[in-house]
């Protein structure tokens, strides 16, 4: 029996598969065949494209088989043009470890979508590389588009291990540094830190050309607070503790952290960044959407 | 209400509330680890949070502090009790028990007296008295209130209670048991009242004082529906009448129950004791009416007459079913009137209006008349005559005002109509005739014609009885009075010994009317305007004697000399209440026949010519004798229940609330008395509601509790380290 598709895009199916590979295949497959009138059809990676000439392009890329036949100027180097190089950047800070429901944390989370980005990209042929980071960036993958990469992206993400403390404006700088093209930069983060130096870095990157994806995952239990009675809170990164009566504070936290993301959403719009507020428990489909929405647009 | 514990040592074990308070302090439990990477999120909020987390723990620990106070509190065994701080629940009391033994409490209800069943329930509470417990019995009849020298001494008292007239009413028997029980040893007092709640007990009692120290139990010995007929009272026309005229009774009887029919009779005593019927007439009550029967019997022979008026068969209460009486019936009083003369002229309106001739000649006459002029009354023999009445008298003699003076002082009447023969004011205002009349002449006063008649403001006064029973229909108006003299009473201090004139009835222009004097023994009233003129003499003062129709002239006449010659003997009175009697000073001895035919001597005050009776208790005739059957001394008086004594109407809550206070405790059967006693002496446990409250307190502390530190069925351990290896795969 075929399961239905959102049993496909669900984090606690998802879950069960222990292969990073079949994982990003599991959600990929699911999310195409979820589609109906989907913006993937406008991406064939088998259709070669023509594009008028404009004032600047470069003469000699003029197909003149095709002027002769419509006498209009079309350049040929379009294959290349079409590709988009996208580098995975993900957060693998102590803070992403976190599950409150034992299931999946926000680090597997961005893992398991990361994977399928990749495994989307690649098949697409666009080129795909990663960087992770905690308060530095550590793992560096140069973006390729074959089939290979798809490997070797998925055994780095496999050997990530969450630990340190974040500090993802300095990390961001250092991703802005290194990427030379233009790029579609994919941030994976829970974004658990002053706001503001995220947000500098974040327009550096914008400033640099870089097309951004925001991947804001937070946990379930961050987003809807579920706790009660008097609880000791730990915050992994500094140790910071805190007891506290959760009932009384719940109705706070929740309006804190939904105008923290509305901060973040609000900045992300006039910056051009596409923010994709996420968290542990939502479906791939909605981060994988965002991904093919923001790369049809750039053509 | 006092609280008391039947444990007091186990008060300390309150002192175990600290003992939440040092766990609190010394035992914090400890929250539940949460590791939580938005911590960032929490700390703006915190502060707030924190303050209602120690509010939290605070009214945690004030519940537990609490529930083991409360525990404590409990296990103290709190009663509530009215009294007995200082002593146990089993230390001996100082008892009061008083009763009220008025007659109504021989009313028969389920086959036993109100006052058997007050002994009854005394007796319950008797066996209910701890030992060595101090018993006194005070009782509405007047005994000496002290504390028995044991308990079986004061039950035994309390079995000879018996049923007499009131000497004390029932609110000055509790005061004197307060007093007593003021002056008892013993630290814990209880009073206990027996009465039948009637508004014969409580009648005419103060509103309730304020609690005293002492428990006070009221025991209401009362039935539910009483069902009695009685005779409230009876009024004689007059308590002397002449010999010929019929004595006019007035009888009002009452019923408490259901309507009914009975027969009210007079009987008259013989010589020999026994009542023979007179007279009876049909009585129908209506429930709770009363009904009024007139009799009048003729043919009494003269003497002191003595019978009484009962109503026919018997009923739940006897005392009030009979009612006695005494008259004295006697010749027509002998009066002299003087006047000018002719006197025959000038004293013939007097003289008719006293005695008219149509009744003189069948005998009839309340008073035998005799005139004579007022130049020759020295010279009268006055002996024999019980009043003189002067008609317009002229300036008299300092010898004759004195005669008048000294003769009226033995107990005889004058009665002066004052005139135009009085015109030498200051003649007539000499200091023997001022003694007489307690006061003296002014001067003539003139009023336009019409304008000025006798106008009694009030009818109070003894003479003016026979006016109320006309009220206001007396047309004075109809007879002005032109001309009177102004009479000016003596000022209080010159006439020490007898004091001045007093006015009973004015004019209508506020001048004195008629006015009476004390003189002695005997009475002088003067009226300050004559009664001698014709119709005819045109410098008539008034047209009281010949106005049209003048009865208030015939009955003012009748009543003023009616009121001089009054003896004073006082022949119907209340029980319990001295007799007085008028006799001759020269009886020796003298003896009272008591209703129970026992004979009493009696002794005689020389000094005032009276003989007192004290021992009245009992209702009845009593004959008074002296000398021989013939020609001795004969005379009598009744003596009756007060009506308070047999009114047995049950006071209404409202009004028992007010005399017995808002907060009396009434015990109203056996199983009251009982149980009203316990929560007195032994107190009303709190422990079950307090362990309640403490229960209360515990579940609270309980919920709080949870909902502050449970384990939730959510919180599977620490959230750290949550995260899952993965495998490369491709």
């Amino acid at each position: 029996m075929v399961r239905a598709v959102e049993e496909y895009l669900k984090p606690e199916v998802v879950r069960q598969i222990a292969r990073l590979d079949l994982r990003a295949q599991f959600i990929v497959r699911g999310f195409l065949q979820g589609l109906h009138a989907s913006p993937y059809q406008g991406f064939s990676v088998e259709f070669s494209e023509h594009r008028k000439y404009a004032p600047g392009d470069d003469p000699k890329d003029i197909d003149w088989l095709v002027y002769a036949k419509t006498d209009k100027h079309y350049v040929k180097k379009f294959e290349a043009e079409t590709n988009i190089t996208g580098y995975l950047v993900i957060d693998t800070s102590g803070s992403m470890a976190y599950t409150y429901r034992q299931q999946l944390t926000k680090l597997d989370y961005s893992i398991s979508l990361a994977a399928a980005l990749c495994w989307l990209m690649i098949h697409q042929q666009d080129p795909c590389g990663l960087m992770t980071f905690d308060d530095r960036l550590h793992a560096s993958l140069p973006a390729r588009s074959r089939r290979s990469q798809i490997a070797q992206v998925l055994s780095v993400l496999a050997k990530v291990r969450p630990s340190g403390k974040t500090d993802i404006p300095r990390s961001l700088v250092q991703v802005a540094a290194m990427l030379r093209h233009r790029s579609l930069v994919m941030v994976f983060s829970d974004l658990l830190a002053d706001p503001e130096p995220i947000r500098e870095s974040l327009l550096r990157l914008r400033h640099r050309g870089h097309d951004v994806i925001l991947f804001h995952v937070l946990d379930e239990a961050e987003v809807r607070f579920p706790f009660e009675g008097v609880v000791e809170f730990t915050e992994p990164e500094a140790q910071d503790r805190l007891v506290i009566d959760a009932d009384a504070a719940r109705r706070g936290y929740v309006s804190a952290v939904e105008s923290f993301r509305e901060e973040y959403r609000k900045f992300c719009f006039h910056a051009g960044i596409d923010y994709a507020p996420l968290d542990t428990s939502m479906q791939f489909d909605r981060a994988l959407m965002e991904y093919l929405v923001s790369r049809r647009n750039r053509f | 209400m006092n609280l008391t514990f039947l444990t007091p040592m186990l008060l300390g074990g309150a002192a175990l509330v600290a003992v939440p308070l040092i766990l609190h302090l010394i035992m914090r439990r400890k929250p539940v680890k949460r590791e939580f990477p938005a911590l960032r999120f929490l700390r703006q909020k915190a502060i707030a949070n924190r303050r209602r987390l120690r509010l939290n723990h605070i009214l945690l620990l004030l519940l537990r502090m609490a529930a083991l106070a409360l525990l404590a509190f409990a296990l103290a065994r709190p009663t509530l009790r009215g009294a007995g701080w200082l002593a146990e629940g089993e230390g001996p009391v100082a008892a009061v028990f008083v009763f009220d033994t008025a007659p109504r409490m021989l009313l028969r209800e389920a086959n036993r007296t109100r006052l058997e069943r007050a002994a009854a329930m005394a007796k319950v509470l008797f066996a209910k008295l701890p030992p060595n417990s101090k018993v006194a019995v005070v009782d509405t009849s007047g005994g000496t209130a002290a504390f028995a020298a044991s308990n079986a001494a004061a039950a035994a008292r309390i079995d000879r209670l018996a049923a007499a007239p009131q000497t004390l009413s029932l609110p000055s028997a509790i005061a004197e048991g307060r007093r007593l029980l003021e002056t008892a040893e013993l630290p814990r007092r209880e009073l206990y009242v027996f009465t039948d709640c009637s508004r014969g007990a409580w009648q005419g009692a103060p509103a309730a004082e304020a609690a005293t120290e002492s428990s006070e139990l009221y025991v209401d010995v009362s039935a539910a529906a009483p069902q009695n007929c009685g005779i409230d009272g009876i009024d004689l026309a007059a308590d002397t009448i002449a010999s010929g005229t019929p004595l006019s009774l007035q009888v009002s009887a009452s019923r408490e129950g259901p309507d009914l029919s009975r027969a009210i009779a007079v009987e008259l005593a013989g010589a020999d004791g026994r009542y023979a019927r007179r007279a009876v007439k049909p009585v129908a009550w209506k429930q709770g009416r009363q009904a009024a029967v007139e009799f009048e019997i003729a043919g009494l022979e003269p003497g002191v007459r003595q019978g009484r008026v009962l109503i026919d068969g018997a009923d739940d209460l006897e005392a009030d079913d009979v009612r006695y009486f005494t008259v004295e019936v006697g010749a027509p009083a002998r009066v002299l009137v003087a006047a000018p003369a002719p006197a025959d002229r000038n004293g013939r309106f007097v003289a008719q209006a006293i005695a008219p001739a149509a009744l003189r000649k069948l005998n009839k006459a309340r008073f035998d008349a005799t005139l004579v002029d007022v130049e020759r009354l020295d010279t009268t023999a006055w002996e024999g005559f019980a009043a003189i009445v002067l008609v317009d008298p002229p300036p008299l003699s300092d010898r004759s005002w004195d005669s008048l003076g000294q003769w009226v002082a033995g107990g005889r009447g004058l009665v002066v109509w004052l005139g135009p023969q009085a015109v030498e004011a200051a003649r007539f205002n000499s200091d023997s005739g001022q003694r007489v009349l307690g006061g003296r002449l002014v001067r003539v006063w003139r009023s336009p014609e019409g304008g000025n008649f006798l106008a009694p403001m009030q009818l109070d006064h003894p003479m003016l009885a026979a006016f109320r029973r006309v009220g206001d229909a007396v047309p004075w108006q109809d007879f002005p009075v032109e001309r009177h003299w102004e009479f000016q009473p003596s000022a209080a201090d010159a006439a020490a010994a007898d004091g001045p004139a007093v006015v009973v009835a004015p004019y209508r222009n506020g001048l004195p009317a008629v006015l009476e004097h004390r003189l002695g023994a005997g009475t002088v009233v003067t009226i300050t305007t004559p009664a001698s003129q014709a119709a005819s003499d045109p410098d008539a003062w008034n047209t009281l004697a010949t106005g049209f129709e003048p009865w208030p002239f015939v009955m003012l006449a009748n009543e003023s000399l009616l009121h001089v010659i009054d003896t004073a003997d006082d022949m119907n009175i209340a029980a319990g209440r001295p007799a007085v009697l008028h006799v001759d000073r020269r009886t020796a001895t003298a003896f009272v026949r008591t209703p129970g035919g026992d004979d009493v001597p009696v002794a005689i005050d020389q000094q005032r010519g009276t003989i007192s009776v004290t021992a009245t208790q009992t209702p009845g005739n009593y004959l008074l004798r002296s000398g021989g059957e013939i020609g001795g001394l004969s005379k009598g008086f009744s003596v009756n229940l007060d009506a308070a004594a047999t009114d047995i109407v049950r006071l209404d809550d409202e009004a028992l609330k007010g005399v017995l206070g808002a907060g009396h405790r009434l015990a109203r059967n056996e199983a009251d008395l009982v149980r009203d006693v316990n929560l007195d002496r032994v107190g009303a446990e709190l422990f079950g509601w307090i362990i309640l409250l403490a229960a209360v307190v515990m579940a609270g502390d309980w919920v709080l509790a949870n909902r502050f530190y449970a384990p939730r069925d959510d919180a599977v351990g620490p959230a750290a380290g949550g995260h899952l290896p993965l495998e490369a795969g491709a």
